[in-house]
């Protein structure tokens, strides 16, 4: 049995439980002041870092942790008027958004051809681009390293760019066949008798029916590119460093520069909320690479 | 033209769009994702330094034996596989009691649910960090509420001790709602026919949860399992900004190992040597879930 079978008979089940367990009547209520605990006892560490964001030094450094305090935006400031974050934080923004537009188009022009056309070996090409998503990045780091010296590419976006996109298309071209595979097609059937070419109907039909799929997909290359640390650790030096790097850096031999470092993560955090409460609907799907609908 | 005749053209012609769509993303993974891992085993193979690039030579097994014969290499790989199993262990357990909690009728379930992706999206940068504010010694507040209640506190993160359970406790706090979202949409994907068959059986929830949905969404938690034994194999970002490794050596997982190898000393041979033994965990771990997932079903 191939690993995509599994996979799919793991999503073989759509029928989707409509009524959740029955319990006594005071079970539940029991059950969902533990449920509502919990997940507010996850979230404290996000707090808690977005309050120390809001402190002055000596709030932070106190040995007694305080929740009442005045806030201030020194931190903010300082971020942006001492440590440059702005062009880090655009550097960043460059990056993964032209990273996540290059996964897209090359991820749904293969994701295609695989769920709709005849590919010869179309199932081992699939599964080998899904084994791809396994391999260690460190791996491949060094032999990075070593050709972007070479070829001058080293602290450069298009460096980070054109690694970032081999990183996430397996993961992409993997998804967007799924949600290719969810899409009927008689529509196409129809727009290829009428004498559309194959291009054609990927920009005109498919596109436009996959969209949330293809939103998804965004999303998680988003993510990825956004979070990403070792790549950037090594490849760049001052001119396209990311975020990440620039808060790990708040880090000194002596010293943490708390009030930076964690106005610098909850800046970091601000576009995944955003895109959390878009589109949450999508996101556990995308997590398991598509194994559970 | 005859249908007969014009019908092989087309398939021709729909054979050579379908390689050209495909085409572009292969041969950009053929270039950016095989070659790069092939020129790593290839490094492995020789004494190679970055310092010294015109002294690169072939070594043979020289680089594997001698990793063998390393005492840190050896904890390195101890570390790596009591982090990931620990961490995984720890994750699927508390996660699947967290999915067993949510998997109720009640209103708040979706707004939770959303709460819970928030974690799984902060950079393990951020995570890492965030958790070493919060065991840092003296302005800690984890030491604080071990001080109020009495209980002895320690430089958690440079401690010999607690230095790897405070990094798999920081990467548990991660990965735990990963491992709950997805066991609860497998939870939920069980039929109701299913439940009220067991229900109606007399059944208890207790003996509907172990002896009918467990069985059912095992295939979920092979995966989840899988893809969280992975990546935390391949792990370096949480580690290296929480402890850089040590003290000593006692978090220095293997991605880590390698790049200070590679990086610090320079030696590229041995940290591509590294690198490669986490490349075959990875194939080894991908084999023997492929074998119990065929199994399963």
């Amino acid at each position: 049995m191939t690993a995509q079978q599994v996979i799919s008979s793991v999503s073989g089940d759509d029928r989707v439980r409509t009524q959740a367990t029955k319990a006594g009547s005071f079970r539940p209520t029991l059950g969902s002041i533990g449920a509502i605990f919990v997940v507010g006892l996850w979230l404290f560490p996000v707090y808690w870092i977005g309050l120390t964001s809001l402190k002055p030094i000596k709030e932070i450094n106190s040995a007694v942790p305080t929740f009442i305090f005045t806030p201030t935006g020194a931190n903010y400031w300082e971020l942006f008027t001492k440590f440059d974050f702005a062009r880090v934080l655009m550097n960043s923004l460059v990056i993964t958004i032209v990273s996540c537009f290059v996964v897209i188009v090359l991820a749904v022009l293969a994701a295609y051809s695989l769920a709709r056309m005849k590919v010869p070996g179309e199932k081992h090409i699939a599964l080998w681009i899904l084994s791809l998503r396994f391999l260690p990045p460190i791996a491949v780091a060094i032999p990075f390293y070593i050709q972007w010296q070479d070829l001058h590419l080293l602290d450069t976006y298009l460096g980070l760019i054109l690694i970032y996109v081999a990183f996430n298309l397996p993961f992409a071209i993997w998804m967007m066949r799924g949600f290719l595979a969810d899409v009927p097609v008689a529509l196409e059937e129809a727009a290829l008798l009428d004498g559309l070419t194959r291009l054609q109907i990927i920009r005109r039909i498919v596109v436009p029916v996959v969209m949330p799929g293809i939103a998804s997909t965004a999303i998680f290359t988003f993510v990825f590119t956004w979070n990403e640390y070792l790549m950037a650790l090594m490849l760049t030096a001052f001119k396209s460093v990311t975020v990440p790097v620039t808060i790990a850096k708040f880090v000194e031999p002596y010293t943490v520069l708390w009030g930076q470092l964690s106005a610098a993560v909850v800046i970091q955090v601000v576009p995944m909320l955003i895109v959390v409460f878009l589109l949450q609907r999508h996101i556990v799907r995308g997590m398991t690479l598509g194994a559970v609908k | 033209m005859s249908a007969a005749a014009s019908l092989p053209q087309w398939q021709r012609r729909e054979k050579l769009v379908a390689l050209l769509l495909l085409g572009p993303a292969v041969l950009y993974l053929l270039a950016l994702s095989i070659y790069p891992t092939i020129y790593s085993l290839w490094i492995a193979f020789h004494n190679y330094s970055l310092y010294r690039r015109d002294l690169v030579s072939f070594s043979g097994f020289d680089n594997f034996t001698d990793l063998l014969d390393s005492d840190v290499f050896k904890q390195s790989f101890a570390v790596t596989l009591i982090f990931a199993f620990s961490a995984v262990a720890i994750e699927l357990a508390l996660g699947f009691a967290i999915a067993v909690l949510l998997d109720r009728k009640m209103r708040a379930a979706n707004v939770l649910r959303t709460l819970l992706i928030i974690p799984v999206l902060i950079s393990p940068v951020a995570m890492g960090l965030t958790f070493r504010y919060i065991f840092a010694p003296t302005y800690g507040l984890l030491t604080y509420l071990m001080k109020s209640v009495h209980l002895p506190t320690a430089d958690w993160t440079v401690s010999v001790t607690w230095a790897l359970p405070v990094v798999i406790f920081a990467d548990v706090w991660q990965w735990t709602p990963f491992v709950a979202l997805i066991v609860l949409s497998g939870m939920q994907s069980v039929s109701t026919e299913v439940t009220e068959a067991a229900e109606l059986d007399g059944l208890t929830e207790w003996q509907k949860l172990w002896r009918i949905v467990v069985p059912l969404i095992r295939p979920v938690l092979l995966v989840v399992v899988l893809i969280r034994l992975i990546d935390s194999i391949r792990m370096f970002d949480l580690v290296y900004v929480m402890t850089r490794g040590g003290p000593g050596s006692t978090t220095e997982v293997l991605s880590l190992f390698s790049y200070v190898t590679g990086f610090a000393s320079g030696d590229m041979g041995s940290a591509s040597a590294i690198a490669w033994v986490t490349v075959i965990l990875v194939n080894i771990l991908v084999a023997i879930f492929l074998r119990f997932l065929s199994k399963t079903s």
